[in-house]
């Protein structure tokens, strides 16, 4: 593994196998060897992970010592002399082979990972054709306890990979060694099945696998054996925007894996692997329906498009186009989002078109004064080299599983504290070092104090307009704990916690951030006033978003609204076009929506609002389309188009221009010119930041029109 | 304290110890002479009724008003461990062995009182021989040289005083005040001191290393996790002498620049850990531990770290895992500890014994040292003597000393007039040497040599009815239950070698098997990660090697010369013996046996026969013979 130094890398020369090679310092031999196209055989090596030498097939030879070295772990020197492939190192490895053989059940026509077994490849690139020593075969038990992941030890071979991933990785630490010798077996926390450990269900253990010890349940068998290629696309299923690597055959999704990024991420979440993949084969919307007389009826698409464009051109609505509102997902891909905008203004003259999200989409993107731009944010990145993760209002696990996989990591590492405010225990409580449980809706206050009493008692140089300080929440007022149900004292520990940090981040979610503006300000004046910012200038802040696009959503602009403050009586004919996922309605929005005139769902599957729906038209799924997500951090990327639409299921173009028709219009769409103008950049790359606020913000000095934000 | 005190403390020390360090007679003069008893308190004299005794001595000396004028002492372990429960009386230096209860009114009433030592109790090298009174004269001690157990037996290990009466932390003195760390690495260097954990690394060039490591965060271990089966050298060190443990601890921390040291002890060494936790706190408060130790700049502290059983974490990569709290498991080296241990920082690693001889080197230099031993192997060795000799326990004499001197000089040579067949050194790394090699020196390169080691110590001596494939099996065993599991060729391999060797003690074995042997012993020697795995191979090499024909009994002739895997034995019986009792046939396990019609005798089926042995046990008439 090269470490990242930020030292200039220092060439070294070696020779291997009598060739010339370069290298640079802190490479291992094998990293040389393989950046060279000299292969070494490995089994418990697995790039990402720190290497072991367990397997001892990588041994070589290294002139002037004693002993065999293992090419993974030994550093590689300058003037080294080493031999990869001798007689004596090839016999060695072979008999290692052999006695893996012999030691547990690895009769390859009954394994699952037969053909793709990295124990078998290396049985004929050394030309075992039999095990000369006695098989030991010992009856394992195998572990079906877990709904995604089986665990036959039977065909462990103990390379500890999975171990190390989930470690390493996840953060998880569930899986690790327990007994010792021949009676070493992978163990689940102390020795649970697997299924009732602490295990995430991310599913890494099983990418790694090098044999058929662990394998996944859902896709095993439907992939088979035979090669299926990947295809790389992202993951959709928050907004995170993690790299995936996608297996298909036909119509079916068969396997999604780690795509290995971006920023180095090597892991996706059981989301990501099961639960998308699970979207994305269920069955599925196939034909337009309208609701007749209370009962549904399937209709063809001419029928559906004729009955809605009546409905948007007759009655109050026919008159004033205005009352045709839409509501968009922001877990679509930007181009459908864009057509649908188009459609609105052009085809149906409404400007209502809002976000089927809650008022977090906009909160944020008004605190952080976005109009257009990416928020000035911090990345996952910055999380890795923090001290302090202040989680306020998310329950990280839920929300990103793949960000609490990062905690995870610094807190396991010792580099970083965890600190959390929430109301309610989340999965990462247990790493946590402090939490206060505020009251729902009160973080805002206890942040200001918080904030207050670091100027205050002198922990932090006030950064910004310190004259603000005072319009802060003040610990000292009679009602607050009563208010904020956190006392003084934990006020106190937090900032001191915080304080004490020099690289603290703060990662914040849709638990504070449906709290409004104020409640986001709240956090941004700690960044402000702590003097947090990352060294590109972003604020050390990192907004886990709910939905795949919400960054992406807030590239066009400040919307007027979400679902939160929908307006029921200016409307009549609602169109909603959602997601593969549910939008989380707010208390009876549902029962509200229902006296409408019409209201239309646009949806890959049947969702609750269908219920209250009078037409409903099939989507694609987010397999079947291509389309531009936004991540968190404000990278753009797309995700592959993976399965053919279903006989039934129309293009997103194609429905909007069939409406268009009915209506007597065209509908062309431009998605080029109707996307945000941020996005115009290079996939992969990021889209330009908003720049940060220098002081901090009260309620008195927004009253005061010292707007300096948005 | 500053060493001008510590000086002082030495002198008031030593007075009041110096009824203990006298040797000469002592007269009652009207009232009884002022004696002082040592009872040995190590592990073997414990266990075989220390603590009665103790007790029965207290309650005779009170009832005899003595218990102001003889002092009673518990002491170490005084390394003659088949003599216990043992008793040396001072000043007259009289060695009373196998001491019991009811012997306490003897020796205080006979000896205490009128002066008459009790010959009963003395020391006999055989049972009508005359008694050896004094321990100098009985060739178990006089052979010896102790410069690691020199205060072992003497002192009492739970009090700081009588190890500083015995010069203790003047070593640490003298270098914190005269000398620089480079000093005292040259010192050690001067005394040419190899690790005696097993290697035999050169001390001196590991601490160079940990001196020469940058940075100010570095870490000194001692690898008290001993594991050998037998081996007890650092367990009577640490219970017996704790304060020598630490002096060079710390010695060895000035030297190399760390700041904190770890012991790793063994769980199963209870008291050893209790003595160490006892002699930690008064090191501490005596501020030879600590900050600003002795007064000058150099502050080190040591803890405890106490491991779970696992005889890998003496290998040092994994002992590091397990000091910080994970599993113990080695990995490959480089990185060295030297370069990176112990949160990734440097740390040296050095075992109880080499530790234990440290101050010593520092107080009287290394020059003194290297003068002991071999050219290459300086310095004493302690082995602990076990097995098939007259007189077992710990023996500590000089590099170089034939195993003929020391299992027939000191050890007293075999019981029961039978042959010597093989030693075994070095425990489960180690190799069996055979007559041949008998006046070998025992050094850690001669022994190398013949495919042995030193290892940490352990001296099993075997007789001719020893079977070398049974203490192959033996030592392979223990192997594959120790074996960490992180490689196959050490997790597989043992195992597999311990298979064929137990097809071929139970006669199954084939020529094919000696093949397999050889190439199962190639690989886990070339291929394993570690020095476990690496060196696991060694008994069953050596005994291939050196007893190849006793192997090829078992496969070839289906017979165990040594008469011990009982799968190979016949058991017949000798009819004009059997006198017809059937207490053999009642107690066969499988019913075997059975009458001979129209007799009174007995016949086993040797087709239902599993050659358990019971028959052979329970005959009183000697009439069931092994064949």
């Amino acid at each position: 593994m090269a470490e990242t130094n930020t030292q200039e890398a220092v060439q070294i020369n070696l020779t291997i196998n009598g060739k010339q090679c370069t290298g640079t310092r802190g490479q291992t031999i094998l990293d040389v060897c393989k950046a060279n196209d000299i292969h070494v055989p490995t089994l418990c090596h697995c790039e990402g992970l720190k290497p072991v030498g367990g397997c001892r097939l990588c041994i070589v030879e290294i002139e002037g010592q004693r002993r065999l070295n293992t090419a993974c772990t030994t550093p590689a020197t300058d003037g080294m002399v080493i031999q990869t492939e001798t007689p004596r190192l090839h016999d060695l490895r072979k008999r290692t082979l052999e006695l893996l053989f012999a030691e547990r059940n690895h009769i390859c026509p009954f394994c699952p990972a037969s053909g793709s077994c990295e124990l078998q490849q290396s049985g004929y690139d050394h030309g075992m054709t039999h095990v000369r020593y006695g098989y030991l075969l010992p009856r394992l038990e195998i572990d079906n306890s877990h709904p995604y992941v089986a665990l036959d030890h039977n065909r462990c071979i103990l390379c500890s990979r999975c171990v190390r991933a989930c470690d390493q990785w996840v953060g998880a630490h569930t899986l690790d060694l327990c007994s010792r010798g021949s009676l070493t077996q992978i163990a689940a926390d102390n020795g649970v099945p697997l299924g009732e450990s602490s295990c995430v269900s991310c599913g890494m253990c099983i990418e790694v696998c090098p044999t058929g010890a662990l394998f996944d349940k859902i896709s095993n068998r439907v992939i088979g054996r035979q090669e299926v290629p990947s295809t790389a696309s992202v993951c959709t299923t928050c907004g995170l925007g993690c790299w995936t690597s996608v297996k298909t055959r036909g119509r079916s999704l068969l396997q999604i894996s780690s795509g290995k990024g971006p920023d180095n991420n090597q892991i996706i979440c059981k989301r990501g692997r099961y639960e998308a993949l699970k979207v994305a084969n269920r069955p599925a919307l196939k034909q337009p329906r309208l609701k007749k007389a209370g009962e549904w009826a399937d209709v063809e698409w001419d029928a559906f498009a004729e009955e809605l464009a009546k409905r948007i051109t007759s009655g109050k609505a026919g008159a004033d186009r205005s009352r045709v509102a839409a509501l968009v997902s922001p877990s679509l891909p930007l181009e459908t989002i864009a057509m649908v905008r188009q459609f609105f203004k052009d085809v149906i003259g409404s400007e209502r078109i809002g976000w089927a999200d809650g008022p977090e989409l906009t909160s944020v993107a008004r605190a952080f004064g976005m109009n257009g731009k990416s928020g000035p944010l911090a990345r996952m990145s910055d999380l890795e080299d923090s001290d302090l993760v202040v989680a306020i209002g998310v329950d990280l696990q839920q929300a990103a599983p793949v960000a609490a996989s990062a905690v995870r990591r610094v807190v396991n590492a010792r580099t970083a504290q965890y600190v959390e405010l929430n109301p309610r225990l989340t999965d990462l409580s247990v790493l946590s070092s402090y939490r206060i449980a505020t009251k729902p809706g009160r973080d805002s206050v206890v942040l200001g104090a918080t904030l207050r009493t670091m100027v205050q008692r002198n922990l932090i140089q006030a950064n910004g307009a310190a004259g603000a300080i005072d319009d802060l929440p003040d610990t000292a007022e009679p009602m607050f704990e009563a208010a904020t149900g956190v006392a003084v004292e934990q006020v106190v520990r937090l900032a001191s916690l915080i304080a004490g940090a020099r690289r603290p981040i703060f990662v914040i979610g849709s638990g504070l951030t449906a709290q409004g503006e104020e409640a986001v300000e709240s956090v941004i004046n700690l960044a402000v006033g702590g003097n947090y910012f990352t060294e590109d200038g972003r604020y050390r802040i990192l907004e886990i978003p709910r939905k795949a696009n919400t960054a992406g959503a807030r590239l066009f602009g400040h919307p007027e609204f979400t679902m939160a403050n929908f307006d029921f009586a200016k409307t009549d004919v609602l169109l909603m076009f959602l997601g593969d996922d549910e939008p989380i309605w707010p208390d009876g929005w549902l029962e509200k929506a229902r006296p409408m005139v019409h209201v239309s769902v646009f949806a890959s599957h049947t969702q609750p609002a269908c219920e209250i729906a009078h037409s409903v038209a099939p989507l694609a799924t987010w397999a079947q389309r291509e389309g531009t997500f936004v991540s968190l951090e404000g990278r753009v990327q797309k995700a592959a188009k993976l399965l053919d639409l279903p006989v039934g299921v129309q293009p997103d173009a194609e429905v909007l221009a069939a409406i268009a028709k009915a209506m007597g219009k065209s509908f062309k769409p431009d998605v080029e010119a109707n996307l945000p103008g941020g996005v115009k950049v290079a996939e992969g790359q990021f889209v330009p930041t908003a720049e940060p606020a220098g002081q901090i913000v009260t309620c008195k000095s927004k009253a005061q029109g010292a707007k300096s934000r948005g | 304290m500053t060493p001008t005190e510590l000086e002082q403390l030495q002198k008031r020390a030593a007075e009041a110890l110096s009824l203990r360090l006298q040797k000469r007679q002592v007269k009652s003069n009207g009232k009884p002479a002022e004696r002082v008893l040592l009872i040995c308190a190590g592990g073997a004299c414990i266990s075989c009724g220390e603590a009665p005794v103790w007790e029965a001595l207290e309650k005779e000396l009170v009832r005899n008003n003595l218990h102001d004028t003889v002092h009673m002492v518990q002491t170490g372990c005084m390394s003659a461990c088949d003599m216990g429960p043992l008793v040396i009386v001072r000043p007259d230096n009289i060695l009373y062995q196998h001491v019991k209860p009811e012997d306490a009114a003897r020796i205080v009433q006979q000896h205490m009182l009128r002066d008459e030592p009790v010959t009963e109790l003395m020391y006999r090298p055989h049972p009508e021989a005359d008694p050896i009174p004094n321990p100098d004269e009985i060739p178990f001690f006089s052979k010896q040289v102790k410069i690691v157990l020199e205060t072992c037996g003497i002192i009492d290990p739970e009090n700081i005083e009588e190890y500083i009466a015995m010069e203790g932390y003047a070593a640490l003195a003298k270098a914190v005040s005269a000398m620089t760390p480079q000093q005292v690495i040259d010192e050690v260097k001067a005394s040419g001191i190899r690790g005696r954990g097993g290697a035999g690394f050169p001390t001196a060039i590991k601490w160079q290393m940990l001196h020469n490591a940058p940075g100010s965060e570095k870490y000194i271990i001692c690898n008290a996790d001993e594991g050998d089966p037998g081996a007890f050298m650092d367990r009577s060190v640490l219970e017996g002498d704790p304060h020598r443990v630490l002096e060079a601890m710390a010695l060895a921390a000035y030297a190399t620049g760390a700041s904190k040291g770890f012991i790793y002890v063994r769980a199963e060494y209870p008291l050893a850990i209790r003595r160490l936790q006892i002699a930690l706190e008064q090191a501490r408060r005596y501020g030879l531990l600590g900050r600003r130790i002795l007064g000058s700049d150099f502050s080190f502290g040591i803890e405890i770290r106490v491991g779970a059983g696992a005889f890998v974490c003496g290998e040092e990569t994994a002992l590091m895992a397990s000091v910080q709290g994970r599993r113990g498991m080695p990995r490959p080296r480089p990185p060295f500890p030297t370069d990176s241990g112990i949160h990734d920082k440097p740390t040296s690693i050095n075992n109880v014994e080499t530790f234990a001889s440290i101050p010593a080197i520092v107080r009287r230099g290394g020059k003194w040292y290297a003068g002991i031993g071999t050219e290459k192997s300086t310095g004493t060795k302690v082995f602990a003597l076990a097995g098939n000799v007259n007189a077992t326990g710990l023996v500590e004499v000089p590099m170089g000393t034939t195993l003929r001197e020391i299992i027939f000089e000191i050890g007293g040579g075999i019981p029961g007039g039978k042959k010597f067949k093989a030693a075994q050194t070095g425990g489960p790394s180690g190799g069996c040497i055979p007559a041949e090699h008998l006046d070998l020196p025992l050094d850690f390169d001669s022994l190398q040599q013949i495919g042995s080691i030193v290892g940490s110590g352990g001296l099993v001596v075997m007789d001719e009815d020893s079977c070398m494939v049974d203490v192959a099996k033996f030592f392979m065993d223990f192997c594959v239950d120790e074996s960490c599991g992180k490689c196959p060729p050490c997790r597989v391999g043992t195992k597999q070698i311990y298979k064929t060797l137990q097809k071929i003690c139970d006669g199954k074995g084939s020529e094919d098997d000696l093949a397999i042997l050889d190439d199962l012993c190639d690989v886990l020697r070339s291929s394993s990660l570690c020095g476990l795995g690496q060196t696991s191979p060694n008994p069953t090499m050596s005994t291939l090697r050196h007893f190849r024909d006793e192997y090829e009994a078992h496969i070839k002739g289906h017979k165990c010369p040594a008469k011990v895997c009982k799968q190979l034995l016949t058991y017949i019986i000798n009819l004009e013996k059997c006198t017809g009792c059937s207490l053999c046939a009642r107690n066969c396990p499988t019913d075997a046996i059975s009458r001979i019609d129209g007799q009174r005798k007995y016949v086993i089926d040797q087709d239902k026969c599993i050659h358990c042995g019971k028959c052979h046990e329970v005959c009183r008439f000697a009439a069931v013979a092994i064949e």
